[in-house]
């Protein structure tokens, strides 16, 4: 194989298509394994962002893309001049934002101090365990969380009575809202993204470790000038794939966690659309929700490009 | 190589399932109607001599199917009329079926006929995807049409802008919520229910009962309920949404019933104080108030003695009744409480349900030919023609009621009995505030078939003084289109604001109850107000 892709060196610069020709000749085999997934990309996720085009639309579910009436801008008109729009976007900054500030740095200490723990008995049983509450649904989740918070029955309730308090409804307190989320989002996420940085550790060249020990590294030391700059490419990677998530809240959850007491912190964007494509009285706005999507897309996309860019320029890495 | 060879295969095989999956639609029901419009075409019209029934294809919320099936009068009623409908299940829940409508609508799956809100059937009706109604009425429907001449309100609510008819809607039962009590604990306490006839009595009562159970028990609160609590009680202060000759104030569109209520209205500052007061004295259940209070937690409130009012449908204190409360407490003895008076003794008016709700259209498929079409509108004729509607509602002569001599009639067969069945079980029920089919109600059937502690209070209770006026009203697709995007940010902005002031979140003063109504006149509350009265004159030609 070395020595073909040596023999292609060799001939004559060509152009793109036939360089790809080549390649395709050359691994075919791999383009076939390829196949599956491109097919599924381009139906499942590309092909669908065509679909966005309904923002421009009074979408009719019966006339189809093609067969409803254009109305250009004026589903975001409608956005700009929503009296309720400028709540929504601030809720949802807000959730944003403390996602990143408190939920992003949480599985890289964990991941940090795992790699500290020597037995490997407790380091795989660890990172298992706080792996399993990704695989439970935001509905059970929410169940759990409500079910310990309960104002009569729940277990955090108990003792605070134990100990002389009022029972507190944390539920319905809109204080409370963004705080319980966030803990939901740590609890079901730090495990799970907790890997990737679990892998880049791995991968740092153990040499390294042995010569910050010849310099007089403790543990500390070794883990500030050794492991932190070896995964700084996932991290930074990773806070740009979240920075893109900025207006992405997890709607079931917030929906499931909704109640009109906690309604000045929890109605968030996606909750909204929601109301308004779903749960509309007979008249399900697509259309409008569809706008609403796309403006936060373009938004994100922005934030990702200048994240990105402010990563290059710091940093000296970059997603793209 | 031969193992490269298949899993190169498999590879190819995987990629082309996909963009087959991915590509392919599901089998049209309505195309089946074809062949069963083709088959009914092929029969004689007259259907008493046919050997094979009639069929066409019907979509239907799961639970109404599960309901449907289970009906004795149902059965007879294919039988007499000699046409099947083969139900094809939506969803578990209302939401998420008219929600499955637009997608079948999308992906042109759509049965011959579906249920759904009478505003998709008006908005895709003029887009050509249900059939107008109006001329296969008159030629194939006799009794929908004497129907629809004898009730002149009800075939301008179901007529789009354009005149044409793309759905029909069932009529309700006139449907009034009920304050339900445990009798054993105010017999415990000494509260003789015939001296709670105001707010002020039922308060103090509440603190009587409060101060009795609840002394040793922080769990429990003497009123408890399911969603939207504060909304449950505006009628008691005169402040429920309402739209007349003189205007309309509060959200009315959609909410005539269920949640209806009016924060301009001269008692609604009151009507949020008294219910501060309940909640800050723990008399009324603070998870209920902020919304968070299931109807399971409710539920279970009721039963295990932890609350000892509620205000909820009308026959839940035979529900208590009859599900667990004498299990779990011998004494558990549920009742109804009579209508609450003012300080002059007038009836404090209740909200009741419309005799025609919008969201209980049926709609058939505009690729339905000529003969479905009267298939479907055959079978839904029988149910507006006499022998029919005693059959919907009384069931067979002779097996479920009997005629007295009087005229009237009488079931004999015992609604405990038979509503105790259980499903999967042939009965005989006349539950018609259910969606089953498109039918006219009798009235003194529905209350009939109840217990008699139902019944007894339905009589009593359920009488036209003691309802408030709700009309129906007709909206244009336009007008209806802003209706649903205001409402949809507007109620839930209030509902927040009224339960902020009851939890403290926010304080409650004239100043600050002043700027939340004009926050929600500024949100969309006084356009929505503008509208529905609007509709009402336009509907009652004013």
């Amino acid at each position: 194989m070395k020595r073909k892709n040596n023999d292609t060196r060799l001939l004559p610069p060509a152009g793109l298509g036939e360089r790809l020709r080549r390649d395709v000749l050359l691994n075919w085999r791999l383009y076939v394994l390829l196949l599956p997934g491109v097919v599924s990309l381009v139906l499942f996720k590309l092909f669908p962002v065509a679909g966005m085009v309904i923002a421009f639309q009074d979408f009719s579910a019966f006339r189809g893309i093609t067969g409803s009436t254009w109305v250009g801008l004026e589903n975001f008109q409608r956005m700009f001049t929503d009296k309720y729009m400028l709540t929504l976007i601030s809720n949802t900054v807000i959730i944003a934002i403390l996602s990143i500030v408190c939920v992003f740095p949480i599985p890289i200490i964990f991941a940090l101090l795992l790699n500290e723990e020597r037995s490997r008995v407790v380091k795989n049983s660890v990172q298992s365990l706080s792996f399993l509450p990704y695989f439970i649904s935001s509905a059970v989740m929410v169940s759990i969380l409500a079910t310990m918070l309960n104002p009569s029955t729940g277990i955090v309730n108990v003792i605070i009575r134990h100990f002389g308090g009022d029972a507190v409804n944390f539920m319905a307190r809109p204080e409370w809202f963004r705080p319980l989320y966030i803990l939901l989002q740590i609890w079901q996420t730090f495990g799970y993204n907790a890997i990737i940085y679990i892998a880049g550790i791995t991968a740092i060249n153990p040499e390294l470790y042995e010569a910050a020990e010849v310099d007089g590294c403790q543990r500390w030391g070794k883990m500030i000038h050794v492991t932190i700059p070896g995964i700084s490419t996932s991290i930074i990677t990773m806070l740009i794939i979240s920075i893109g998530q900025i207006f992405t809240v997890q709607t079931e959850r917030i929906i499931l966690m909704y109640n009109p007491s906690n309604a000045a912190t929890s109605d968030v964007i996606q909750s909204y659309v929601y109301r308004i494509a779903f749960q509309s009285l007979g008249f399900p706005d697509y259309s409008y929700g569809t706008a609403v999507n796309l403006v936060k897309s373009v938004l994100a996309f922005i934030l990702v490009i200048i994240a990105n860019k402010l990563a290059d320029r710091f940093a000296e890495t970059r997603v793209f | 190589m031969k193992r490269k060879v298949t899993a190169i295969s498999l590879a190819i095989l995987l990629a082309l399932l996909m963009v087959l999956v991915g590509c392919s639609k599901e089998e049209t029901p309505a195309s089946s109607s074809k062949a069963s419009a083709s088959t009914s075409t092929a029969v004689a019209a007259d259907t008493s001599t046919q050997d094979e029934p009639r069929t066409y294809s019907w979509f239907l919320r799961s639970q109404f199917i599960t309901w449907l099936r289970d009906l004795k009068w149902y059965d007879v009623a294919e039988e007499r009329t000699g046409i099947h409908v083969d139900y094809v299940e939506g969803p578990l829940e209302l939401n998420d079926t008219f929600n499955e409508v637009d997608q079948r609508l999308a992906s042109g799956t759509l049965p011959d006929g579906t249920m759904l809100r009478l505003a998709q059937a008006k908005v895709y009706g003029a887009q050509g995807a249900f059939v107008d109604l109006r001329p296969y009425i008159e030629k194939y429907a006799p009794n929908i049409q004497a129907y629809l001449d004898a009730n002149p309100d009800y075939e301008r609510l179901i007529s789009s802008d354009d005149g044409a008819i793309y759905a029909m809607i069932r009529e309700s039962p006139v449907l009034a919520d009920f304050i339900g009590y445990r009798a054993d604990h105010f017999r415990a306490v000494g509260i003789d229910p015939a001296e709670v006839t105001t707010v002020e009595d039922l308060t103090e009562a509440m603190r009587a009962l409060k101060a009795y159970y609840g002394k040793d028990n922080p769990n429990y609160y003497p009123f408890s309920g399911r969603e939207n609590a504060p909304t449950r009680f505006a009628y008691l202060f005169d402040a429920a949404s309402y739209a007349d000759a003189e205007g309309s104030s509060g959200i009315y569109y959609s909410h005539e019933k269920d949640y209806s209520f009016d924060i301009k209205a001269p008692r609604a500052y009151e009507w949020i104080q008294t219910i501060k007061t309940w909640y800050d004295e723990g008399l009324i259940n603070p998870s209920w108030i902020d919304g968070t209070n299931t109807e399971g937690d409710w539920e279970s409130q009721m039963l295990s003695g932890n609350a000892s009012l509620f205000l909820d449908f009308y026959n839940r204190a035979e529900w208590f009744m009859t599900n667990g409360g004498p299990d779990n407490d011998p004494d558990f003895d549920m009742q109804v409480l009579p209508w609450l008076v003012d300080d002059e003794g007038n009836i404090l008016k209740q909200t009741s349900a419309l005799l025609w709700r919008s969201d209980n259209a049926v709609a058939i498929n505009a690729s339905c030919d000529e003969e479905t079409i009267r298939t479907i509108l055959e079978f839904i004729d029988y149910f507006y023609s006499e022998e029919g509607m005693i059959l919907a509602n009384w069931g067979v002569e002779g097996e479920s009621f009997k005629t007295n001599e009087d005229g009237s009639r009488e079931f004999i067969v015992d609604y405990t009995a038979e509503e105790s069945k259980p499903e999967g079980t042939k009965k005989w029920s006349f539950l018609s505030d259910r969606q089953t089919v498109c039918k006219p109600v009798d009235q003194e059937a529905f209350y009939a078939w109840n217990t008699p502690l139902i019944a007894e209070a339905a009589s009593r209770y359920l009488v036209p003084e003691a309802l408030l006026a709700r009309p129906v009203l007709v909206y244009t697709t336009e007008q209806e289109q802003e209706l649903s995007n205001l409402v949809a940010s507007v109620y839930n902005a209030e509902l927040a604001g009224l339960t902020g002031f009851i939890v403290g979140n926010t304080p409650l003063n004239e100043e600050t109850w002043n700027a939340f109504v004009e926050q929600m006149d500024a949100l969309g509350l006084q356009r929505i107000e503008d509208i529905q009265y609007e509709a009402y004159k336009t509907t009652f030609g004013l």
